[in-house]
């Protein structure tokens, strides 16, 4: 996951761009479909830091690779993509897309990450209206819910599809907030 | 004493009726003409004031410039030079995503460099416009910018310096009915000597 271990970080935007109260969000869609939200919540472990939505939350290399992107542009904001197959080409191998960074990434482009490695902190840049890090994979720079090989992907003992958002209900039964988290293991921060 | 009794009711009634009477005819059209008035469904007014009361100042020593924001925005993140600056007209720290209810409006101003490529891949162009403006006394750029879903966005690029090596890009984001708050930023934008 990308983001720290020992928290368990909440999901609020699912793959193919649906939140728990149904509200719809197309940048989760079309290329754009292995993709999901995760807020600024999160649970932390005894002894862990609890973050909130101001402080710098890292965001992690989900495995290794070759920074292919890092730069800020008004729709991604403060953003990076990381090339897992090294070549220096999106339309080979898998990448993953990491936006709305608080800060200019702290990496640079031909960088190479290990698993792990901080890229950045979350933030509210681009088209963003509050912290969260939108994060996407995509194969052969194809992110559409028709790629057999990102129907594949598991993250954290998790399918990408199996990242959905679950909402809390009110005495009504109607759904209030979102309320699923995921554990983070990684072992590197 | 009956006959006084209904007298009296009779008269009541008279006056009652002929003050309703006038309530509703005696000021003729000027009642009527209101009534029309009112019943024409309105645009949502958007209320800009001006005065120096309504405006806050916001001033950047390091980069020199200074400019005037609505007292009902407020700054959020100054990361400026290393990050963005961000001006909100909610609180940003309730919301989470990509998805802003009406009325609410974000602006980011970062530095960036000679190269405005604005391409953005994921948020995808669907139209753009560019016009040449001048801001500050300086020749500048607006862009208007229309994503596919048709969320909409102003960009203007100010060159911070006479060399134009660097630029001050302002984008704002969120609900168009108050895309006019940049358009006063940048009007009231300031160089400091």
């Amino acid at each position: 996951m990308p983001l720290p271990g020992n928290h368990e970080w909440l999901v609020t935007t699912e793959t193919g761009g649906y939140d728990c109260n149904g509200s719809y969000d197309q940048y989760h869609d079309n290329n754009n479909y292995f993709s999901i939200d995760f807020s600024s919540g999160n649970r932390a472990d005894t002894g862990a830091t609890v973050y909130n939505s101001t402080s710098d939350i890292p965001v992690l290399a989900v495995a290794d690779g070759k920074i292919i992107k890092s730069e800020f542009n008004s729709g991604n904001g403060n953003y990076v993509i990381i090339d897992h197959d090294e070549d220096g080409n999106l339309n080979t191998g898998f990448s993953t897309w990491y936006l709305h960074f608080k800060y200019l990434p702290s990496v640079v482009v031909g960088a190479i990450v290990k698993k792990g490695d901080i890229i950045g902190y979350m933030g509210n840049t681009g088209i963003s209206y509050g912290t969260h890090l939108h994060f996407g994979v995509r194969y052969k720079n194809n992110g559409a819910s028709s790629v057999p090989e990102l129907a594949k992907v598991i993250m954290e003992g998790h399918l990408l599809k199996g990242y959905q958002t679950e909402c809390s209900l009110n005495s009504k039964g109607e759904p209030i907030s979102p309320k699923r988290y995921y554990r983070s293991y990684n072992l590197v921060y | 004493m009956s006959k006084i009794y209904i007298l009296l009711v009779t008269l009541l009634v008279i006056i009652i009726g002929g003050l309703y009477y006038y309530g509703f005819y005696g000021k003729g059209e000027n009642v009527v003409l209101n009534e029309t008035e009112s019943s024409v469904p309105k645009e949502p007014e958007v209320i800009i004031n001006n005065s120096q009361e309504s405006l806050k100042k916001y001033e950047n020593t390091t980069f020199g410039f200074s400019f005037e924001y609505p007292v009902d925005w407020h700054i959020g993140n100054d990361n400026l030079g290393k990050g963005t600056l961000q001006l909100f007209n909610y609180d940003e720290s309730l919301v989470s995503g990509s998805v802003l209810k009406s009325g609410r409006n974000k602006i980011e101003i970062v530095i960036s460099g000679t190269n405005i490529d604005d391409s953005t891949d994921i948020y995808t162009d669907l139209l753009q416009e560019e016009y040449e403006i001048e801001v500050a006394g300086v020749t500048s750029k607006k862009f208007i910018i229309e994503l596919t879903g048709g969320e909409k966005m102003i960009t203007y690029y100010i060159p911070l310096t006479k060399t134009k090596e660097e630029y001050l890009s302002m984008t704002m984001y969120g609900d168009i009915n108050n895309f006019r708050v940049i358009d006063n930023i940048a009007g009231s934008l300031m160089w400091l000597k």
